[in-house]
C-alpha cells in the first residue's frame, strides 16, 4: 500500500467487475484495517472511510463493521465525541432547568451556559441543575 | 457538515449514550446503586431519543426507583 491516504475514497469507486457492492465495501474496510500504518493513522483512516463512504452508502454499514474502539484514537473522532458530549450536556442541563423554572429565567442563562467549554464543569452543572433550589443559585454556580 | 449522514449518525449515537449516562448519574445520586444497576440493560436498550430525554427529566424528580422502572417499561 503506497498511498494509504487514498483508502477513505475507495468506497466512492466502482467495485471491480463481478463484485457486489457489499463485498467491495467490506474489502475497502479490510484493506484499511490491514494497512501497514500506525494505530492513530489507522483510526483516522477508518473514521474518514466512514465519513466518505456514507456520502453514497448507508452509514450503518460502516458503523456495524468498524468497531468503535478502532476509531477512538482518531483525533477527528475524539473532537466530534467531545463536541457532541458538550452539546448534549448543555441541552440536558437546559431541559432540567426548564422543567423546574420559568422559561424566561432559563433563557437568560442560556448564552452563559453555552459558552462553558470545560466538560467537567458542565457535568457538575448538569447534576446541580437537577436539584438546585433556585435559578439564582444556579446562575451563581455558572459564574464561579 | 450537519447534513452529512455520518455526522448525524455520530451525533445521535453520542447524544443517546450521554443521555443514558446522565440519567444513570442522576438515579445513582438519589437511589442506592444496587437498585439502579438492574435497570441499566433496559435503559441501554431504549433507542428513542425523545423517550430517553423524558426519562432523564423523570430521573431528577421521580419519587422512587420502582416508579422509574415502571416508566422504563412503558
Amino acid at each position: 500500500m503506497q498511498a494509504p491516504g487514498l483508502l477513505p475514497f475507495t468506497p466512492l469507486m466502482k467495485p471491480p467487475a463481478g463484485m457486489d457492492i457489499e463485498s467491495w465495501l467490506q474489502q475497502c474496510v479490510d484493506a484499511t484495517r490491514s494497512a501497514p500504518i500506525d494505530q492513530r493513522t489507522q483510526a483516522d483512516l477508518l473514521c474518514a472511510i466512514s465519513l466518505f463512504g456514507s456520502i453514497v452508502h448507508n452509514p450503518q454499514f460502516f458503523q456495524q463493521r468498524i468497531a468503535e474502539g478502532l476509531m477512538q484514537e482518531s483525533k477527528y473522532y475524539q473532537l466530534l465525541s467531545e463536541k457532541f458530549t458538550i452539546e448534549t450536556t448543555i441541552e440536558n442541563t437546559l431541559a432540567l432547568l426548564e422543567d423546574q423554572f420559568q422559561a424566561e429565567a432559563v433563557n437568560a442563562l442560556t448564552p452563559a451556559l453555552r459558552s462553558v467549554n470545560d466538560l467537567q464543569k458542565l457535568k457538575q452543572l448538569h447534576l446541580e441543575a437537577a436539584k438546585v433550589k433556585s435559578i439564582e443559585t444556579f446562575a451563581q454556580m455558572l459564574k464561579e | 457538515m450537519q447534513e452529512s449522514k455520518y455526522y448525524q449518525l455520530l451525533s445521535e449515537k453520542f447524544t443517546r449514550e450521554n443521555t443514558i449516562e446522565y440519567t444513570l448519574a442522576l438515579l445513582e445520586r438519589r437511589f442506592a446503586v444496587e437498585a439502579v444497576r438492574p435497570l441499566i440493560p433496559a435503559l441501554q436498550n431504549v433507542t428513542d431519543l425523545q423517550k430517553l430525554k423524558q426519562l432523564l427529566l423523570e430521573a431528577a424528580d421521580v419519587q422512587n426507583i420502582e416508579t422509574f422502572a415502571q416508566m422504563l417499561k412503558e
